[in-house]
């Protein structure tokens, strides 16, 4: 089961970029079961969601849950707190039950916009069933970025530091001055991870998400559902 | 597990916001609900007041969807509106807002451009007397209580303006 944690500031393009990501694997799926079949060759997975996606708010009614279903995910929920404090342990109970019954093959996890990724990646890597490392995104808004450092200097720099991927989002907002200065901010912070510019509002390369999770494939692009 | 924050015990609040007049039996009483980081991290300013409700829309007449988009697009700027007044700094405000035949709209701010999607790519065919809003509005440097009389207020203001009346 690969599990992708989904982390970056409030408004910062998180659910757009996972609607992308889903549609990405969902047709990736689709391929592989359409050369399964004419290999007449079964996948255990065929039963069973092959994504399922864990939606955190911190409000008490959510909003992105109903986002990512419209478009036809398997979704689960956590709302009115965070999963990387205060519902921490619930995260992990979701996971182990999603493993046990479910058996995806993918889990995306979106965290809130307050959300420390590393602190959800350590409390499953310590409780989870998983056996699979896990990956951290972080999506940063590159219009906002001066203004969050200044408002929340400590959340956006954590989110930052431990990301595998920094996706730089929404670059048709700001001019290439702003995001080579934030992107080389993100490289003091973070000189290991993977940056990626790219704009959510508009069509996502694949190879953006064959970064991710390392599939094999050619170059088409995808866009959200 | 705990029981109050799992999805299946949730109780969400239906506040009737017709033109009349609005009520909810719902008060955040922590300032900064369901989210802890403690003193480990010295991050307690870096987290800001939470507003959270799905809400029962009942317009006093036929609405098409252009008119809600725009009644919902005027909300939410006067969400903003009153956040940049006040120099509060704005995480995230999101409307999902569902009505009949299918209709969803979602937008979403960040204090900039309002986005608007049809999610579910679908127009009624009829008009619209009645919905629900899914909102969640995010402010950094107020309350809860000022932000939740600032997004219902918002409301009844646009309502009232929409429908040329004067503002309250």
């Amino acid at each position: 089961m690969n599990i992708i944690i989904f982390g970056g500031f409030l408004g910062a393009g998180k659910t757009s970029l996972i609607l992308s990501l889903a549609s990405f694997l969902i047709q990736k799926n689709l391929k592989e079961v359409h050369q399964n079949d004419q290999q007449e060759v079964q996948s255990p997975y065929l039963q069973s969601p092959y994504l399922v996606i864990i939606e955190n708010e911190i409000g008490e009614t959510g909003i992105d849950h109903k986002i990512l279903r419209s478009g036809g995910y398997e979704v689960r929920e956590l709302f009115a707190g965070c999963v990387c404090c205060t519902l921490a342990a619930d995260l992990t109970v979701m996971l182990n039950e999603i493993a046990d019954t479910l058996k995806p093959q993918w889990v995306i996890i979106e965290c809130t916009g307050l959300a420390y990724p590393g602190n959800i990646a350590d409390t499953l890597n310590r409780y989870g069933k998983h056996s699979d490392p896990i990956r951290i995104v972080t999506v940063v808004d590159a219009e906002r970025w001066e203004e969050l450092a200044e408002v929340a200097p400590i959340l956006v720099e954590k989110q930052v530091q431990e990301a595998d991927v920094v996706l730089i989002n929404k670059i048709d907002l700001a001019d290439d001055e702003v995001i080579s200065l934030v992107e080389d901010r993100i490289h003091s912070i973070n000189a290991s991870a993977k940056k990626i510019r790219l704009s959510g509002s508009g069509m996502i390369p694949g190879s953006v998400w064959r970064e991710i999770t390392g599939a094999n494939g050619s170059s088409e692009e995808v866009t959200e559902k | 597990m705990n029981q109050r924050n799992h999805p299946n015990h949730i109780e969400h609040d239906h506040v009737d916001l017709s033109h009349e007049s609005y009520h909810t039996d719902h008060d955040h009483t922590s300032h900064h609900a369901g989210h802890d980081h403690g003193a480990l991290l010295g991050a307690a300013e870096e987290i800001p007041a939470v507003f959270s409700q799905t809400l029962f829309l009942q317009f006093d007449k036929d609405m098409t969807e252009n008119a809600i988009c725009a009644l919902l697009y005027d909300w939410l700027t006067s969400i903003q509106h009153w956040a940049l007044f006040h120099h509060h700094y704005i995480g995230h405000i999101k409307i999902f807002a569902e009505f009949e035949e299918g209709f969803q709209l979602w937008l979403s701010a960040t204090g900039r451009e309002i986005s608007v999607k049809n999610t579910a790519m679908k127009l009624p065919k009829n008009p619209v007397r009645r919905g629900t809003a899914a909102v969640t509005a995010i402010v950094f440097g107020t309350d809860e209580a000022s932000l939740k009389v600032a997004v219902l207020n918002g409301w009844e203001e646009t309502l009232a303006l929409q429908s040329g009346k004067a503002a309250i």
